[in-house]
């Protein structure tokens, strides 16, 4: 079977790689391009403010982050125009914060699912400016706040605001989560609010410290 | 009759098996086997057996194997000889087809373990510098994974993400610098990303070989810094099953590790007139190989690092067929793993990455277990390859070696997708298929003159599924390159020029218009070399090479666009980035006397068009907060190294060796210093042979050993691009000891190996994640080899 040893076996084999490396060509699956799919993208935070003596005075406010088809955020940035909140001065409000993911269709109720995940998330709220300890700490180096907040902040009058968080989590200490929040404000006053998720698998023990940032969203604050 | 055959010739390898030789065939017998080290069943290539009774004369091959033919039945005389062993004088009875392996005792001179005995014909290049890693040096990197294995190595550093994942760097240079070849095949894997490790398992191979230097003439593209050989023993051809088993236990992670393969040959049948009913099957050899690795977290010196497991199923199968001047090999391998990704590595932005870079210690939870959880990444790397070798009979060769992998990879982000219908899917998914075919035509070696002429084709296919990193694409490789060496009495030279083009096409969404487009490059480029090799006499050696290689662009560096989560920054590609080319520079002294022995190397690599990622110096916000931009973009690079290796027996039991490895790396464009450069290195081992070298002392083959490593802090860094300075300066102490056991007729080759002895904490430089946490503790290793 082999005793023609030059030729035979070469062309033979030969023969058959070129025809592998043709067939290999073939295969066309990469010219079909699968959208981009965020599976954990947030895009919008909305804040529904309702007065507890007077069921008339309910509004809310939206922060809103759009992503483009690559999944990055759209070049003209967040979109801040009703990210306001405008309060009535010594008044108690029942806040529910919204997360909302407009990127899929129908758009998807992210709080609804952190509600499920309770026991590893956070929502801190920090009114700015303020005379106390700072629960979100201030960006540092070339880090900024998210819009509407100015970086860096303008010194002025502290803001009239006390966040309350009274919903909890199922964990062996419950802690607060922060969907349903209480908002009680003073004199009158201006300034912004801070909202940060912070995603905390190891260790959510109540503190801002553990675990990594989700969302970080910004209004502005009115109080009169 | 045929089952009878088969159980005569199957016989157990050492034990001489005759068979009744068939009448009229009486002077047409064989006498074939294998000839290894008694002591640590390494094979001893180039051994030199001669027939008393016909004067004839073999050298034993690459493997350890001899063969001699057409002799006549009868008692002869095997006189078997080798540098550093007594010789021996067999008597053997050949009445038939005999198989006689001999194991040879060494004598006064003990030769080096780490060191390369006989050439071998896959490095082509002997004036490059290039180290190996086989018999007891291999043995003792068994359960680590391929880039760990080769840190002892000079001039080879590795570049970490976590514990769990490292990729080797050679001279300075990593990812798609330094090529893979697992068994003789380019290794395609995503391999351009930091945190994507070499998907190999060690245990395949029987010799690790490191090339450092530009080494695009003989592989082609991507050979910058160098070339990482992955090579399994050649598969036996002498009759008989044998095979070994290998069993790691680490205290640090609590890692299990468990390799073995089976292997046997039906031996390749020379008598005219064919073989005793086996017909076809002669010539035919094969070896079943799997491994298992698991681990659960990994401990810093003192905590825990949350999520750090790892749990890898590696086989592979290989067929080989022997027949007569053609030889056939069909191989497939399956990788399989699961890696954990340190929790305190999650990070939202740029903020969360800064306040982890201050904290002492993660904010994790510190405690074991083996569970994986999210996030992780899990890759699936599947290699077929199929080779085959004519052997002309003017003494050349002709090879041709055709390889499919497929590489899918997923990985999985800190959390579940928020949308419950989805499932468990992972954040990034990317599929990558290669094609290659490589011919070449090798001149018969032992000439003076000798050439290796080559063509090589490839062609690939990436498809990505959920999070946008990089576009699907397809490519297609072509190269082609001739080799040349010139074998003097004391001087080789060797050159060689090689031709490659690379046509790559990717397509992606346009971000404004929303329609598939497919931009289109093509790169190509002339690489050459020129070295010698010149025996100065006294045991002195010195070798110089001049080299080009080049790379194209990877995808990443071309069309990336988004965050990347793990180094909290955005990515920007450039689609007009062009090649990589580098100009390589090295030379080397070797010295090999009585009690001395040692290389000294230096090299210089200058890179033009280098590229990297620079700082853009602006900011990007995503929902999660601001993320500093870095361009790709390119620059000229400058490497400069010196790698030297002394290694000094003052008494024959007592062997003190010194590694030092030095690497200066400037960006000539910016005019500062090359980001991620690895910081210098000095490694001390004493090893002390308790037993004697040969006999029959219970001690034998037992030694201990201490050793130190010291690793300065980088001071050459750039004044932007890092989040935290370099780390400081460490000094770790290791202990060693090794001994073998006899059971009968079984070998246990037992060690313990120690490293980072008295738990120090360090941080490395190049390694990712130093800026969340510490890097690995202490780690006490038992390894045990039974070969069989």
């Amino acid at each position: 079977m082999f005793s023609t040893v030059k030729l035979t076996p070469k062309a033979r084999f030969w023969a058959g790689a070129l025809l592998l490396t043709g067939l290999a060509g073939c295969n066309k699956d990469e010219e079909v391009v699968a959208p981009s799919v965020e599976n954990e993208a947030v895009t919008t935070m909305t804040l529904t403010v309702t007065n507890t003596a007077l069921a008339t005075d309910t509004q809310t406010a939206t922060w809103e982050q759009l992503l483009d088809r690559q999944g990055n955020p759209v070049a003209s940035g967040p979109d801040v125009s009703k990210a306001v909140l405008n309060l009535k001065p010594n008044a108690t409000y029942n806040v529910t914060l919204g997360l909302l993911d407009k990127t899929q269709t129908p758009t998807f109720d992210v709080a609804a699912e952190i509600k499920d995940r309770a026991n590893i998330h956070s929502f801190f709220f920090q009114p700015l400016p303020t005379t106390q300890a700072l629960i979100i700490p201030a960006p540092t180096g070339a880090d900024t706040y998210p819009l509407p907040i100015p970086t860096p902040l303008p010194a002025g009058a502290p803001l009239n605001l006390t966040v309350t968080r009274t919903d909890r989590d199922t964990n062996p200490t419950p802690l607060p989560l922060g969907i349903t929040n209480t908002f009680v404000t003073g004199a009158a006053s201006t300034g912004y609010l801070h909202v940060v998720l912070r995603h905390q698998p190891n260790l959510k023990d109540g503190s801002y410290a553990p675990g990594s940032t989700d969302f970080d969203a910004g209004f502005r604050v009115t109080i009169q | 009759m045929l089952l009878a055959a088969l159980l005569l010739s199957g016989g157990m390898p050492g034990l001489g098996t005759a068979q009744v030789a068939p009448t009229g065939a009486a002077c047409a017998l064989s006498l074939a086997g294998r000839i290894i080290d008694q002591r640590t069943g390494e094979p001893l290539p180039g051994a030199v057996l001669r027939l008393a009774e016909t004067g004839t004369a073999e050298a034993a091959d690459p493997d350890g194997h001899y063969h001699f033919h057409q002799l006549c039945a009868g008692p002869y005389h095997l006189h078997i000889s080798f540098l550093g062993y007594a010789e021996q004088v067999l008597a053997v009875e050949v009445r038939g087809p005999t198989t006689r392996d001999v194991k040879l005792k060494a004598g006064a001179r003990q030769l080096s373990e780490v060191r390369v005995a006989g050439e071998r014909t896959t490095v082509p290049l002997i004036s490059q510098s290039q180290t190996t890693l086989t018999g007891q040096a291999l043995q003792q990197t068994r359960g680590l994974s391929l880039a760990e294995s080769l840190q002892g190595i000079t001039g080879v550093y590795s570049i970490q993400t976590g514990p769990t994942i490292a990729k080797p760097v050679i001279h300075g240079l990593y990812g798609n610098r330094v090529l893979i070849l697992n068994n003789g095949v380019r290794q395609e894997g995503q391999q351009w990303a930091l945190d994507h490790a070499p998907e190999i398992d060690p245990f395949t191979a029987t010799r690790l070989s490191v090339i450092k230097g530009a080494a695009s003439i003989r592989y082609g593209a991507d050979a910058i810094g160098g070339v990482v050989l992955v090579e399994p023993a050649a598969l036996p051809d002498t009759a008989g099953v044998g095979g070994e088993v290998n069993l790691v236990g680490m205290t640090n992670g609590r890692l299990g590790a468990a390799s073995a393969f089976v292997q046997g040959a039906i031996a390749a049948d020379t008598a005219r007139g064919g073989g005793r009913g086996l017909g076809l099957l002669h010539g035919l050899s094969y070896r079943v190989q799997g491994t298992l690795r698991r681990a659960g977290n990994s401990r810093s010196a003192h905590y825990y690092l949350t999520n750090t497991g790892l749990a890898e199923r590696n086989y592979s199968l290989a067929l080989g067929y022997h027949r007569g001047i053609v030889n056939t090999e069909l191989f497939f391998s399956r990788f399989d793993t699961r890696l954990g990704i340190f929790a305190g590595s999650e990070t939202g932005s740029v903020n969360d990455l800064l306040t982890a870079i201050g904290r002492e210690r993660p904010l994790t939870r510190d405690q074991f277990t083996y569970a994986i959880g999210r996030p992780y990444q899990a890759v699936v790397h599947q290699l077929f390859k199929a080779k085959v070798a004519v052997a002309l009979p003017s003494g050349d060769r002709v090879e041709a070696i055709f390889a499919r992998q497929t590489d899918a990879r997923s990985e999985y982000g800190g959390q579940l997708p928020y949308n419950p219908a989805l499932g468990s899917v992972p954040d990034l998914f990317l599929s990558l298929t290669s094609h290659t075919l490589d011919l070449a035509y090798v001149t018969d070696a032992a000439r003076p003159w000798s050439a290796t002429a080559g063509l090589s084709g490839s062609t690939q296919a990436n498809i990505r599924e959920y999070q946008y990193l990089i576009p699907n694409f397809r490519n297609y490789g072509a190269g082609a390159y001739v080799l040349g060496k010139h074998r003097g009495e004391r001087l080789t030279l060797e050159g060689g020029l090689r031709y490659d083009y690379r046509w790559l096409r990717a397509f992606l969404t346009d971000v404004t218009t929303g329609r598939v487009i497919q931009p289109t490059t093509v790169y190509q480029a002339l690489t050459g070399t020129l070295g010698g090799a010149l025996a100065l006499g006294h045991g002195l050696t010195l070798t110089a090479n001049l080299a080009t290689a080049w790379r194209p662009p990877t995808v990443n560096e071309l069309y990336a666009a988004g965050v990347h989560q793990s180094a909290a920054s955005y990515e920007l590609g450039n689609a007009s980035l062009t090649k990589e080319q580098a100009y390589n520079a090295s030379t080397s002294l070797l010295y090999s006397g009585e009690k001395l022995e040692g290389e000294v190397g230096g090299y210089v690599n200058y890179l033009r068009n280098y590229l990297y990622l620079a700082p853009a110096q602006r900011f990007i916000r995503t929902v999660r907060g601001a993320y500093p931009v870095f361009d790709y973009t390119q620059a000229n690079a400058l490497f400069r190294g010196l790698d030297a290796r002394l290694s000094y027996r003052p008494v024959s039991r007592l062997t003190v060796t010194s590694a030092l490895s030095l690497l200066w790396a400037d960006n000539l464009t910016t005019n500062d210093y090359l980001i991620y450069a690895p910081p210098n290195r000095w490694q001390h081992t004493l090893r002390l042979r308790l037993g004697e070298a040969s006999g029959t002392g219970h001690l034998r083959g037992s030694y201990v050993g201490l050793s130190n490593l010291l690793v300065a802090r980088q001071n050459r860094t750039p004044a932007s691009g890092d989040y935290a300075a370099a780390p400081a300066a460490y000094n770790l102490w290791g202990a060693e000891a090794g001994t073998i056991l006899h059971a009968g007729h079984q070998v246990f080759d037992v060690s313990l190996t120690a490293s980072n002895l008295f738990n120090r904490e360090y941080r490395d430089y190049l390694n990712r994640f130093r800026y969340y946490t510490a890097d690995v503790g202490q780690n006490i290793q038992l390894r045990l080899r039974m070969p069989f």
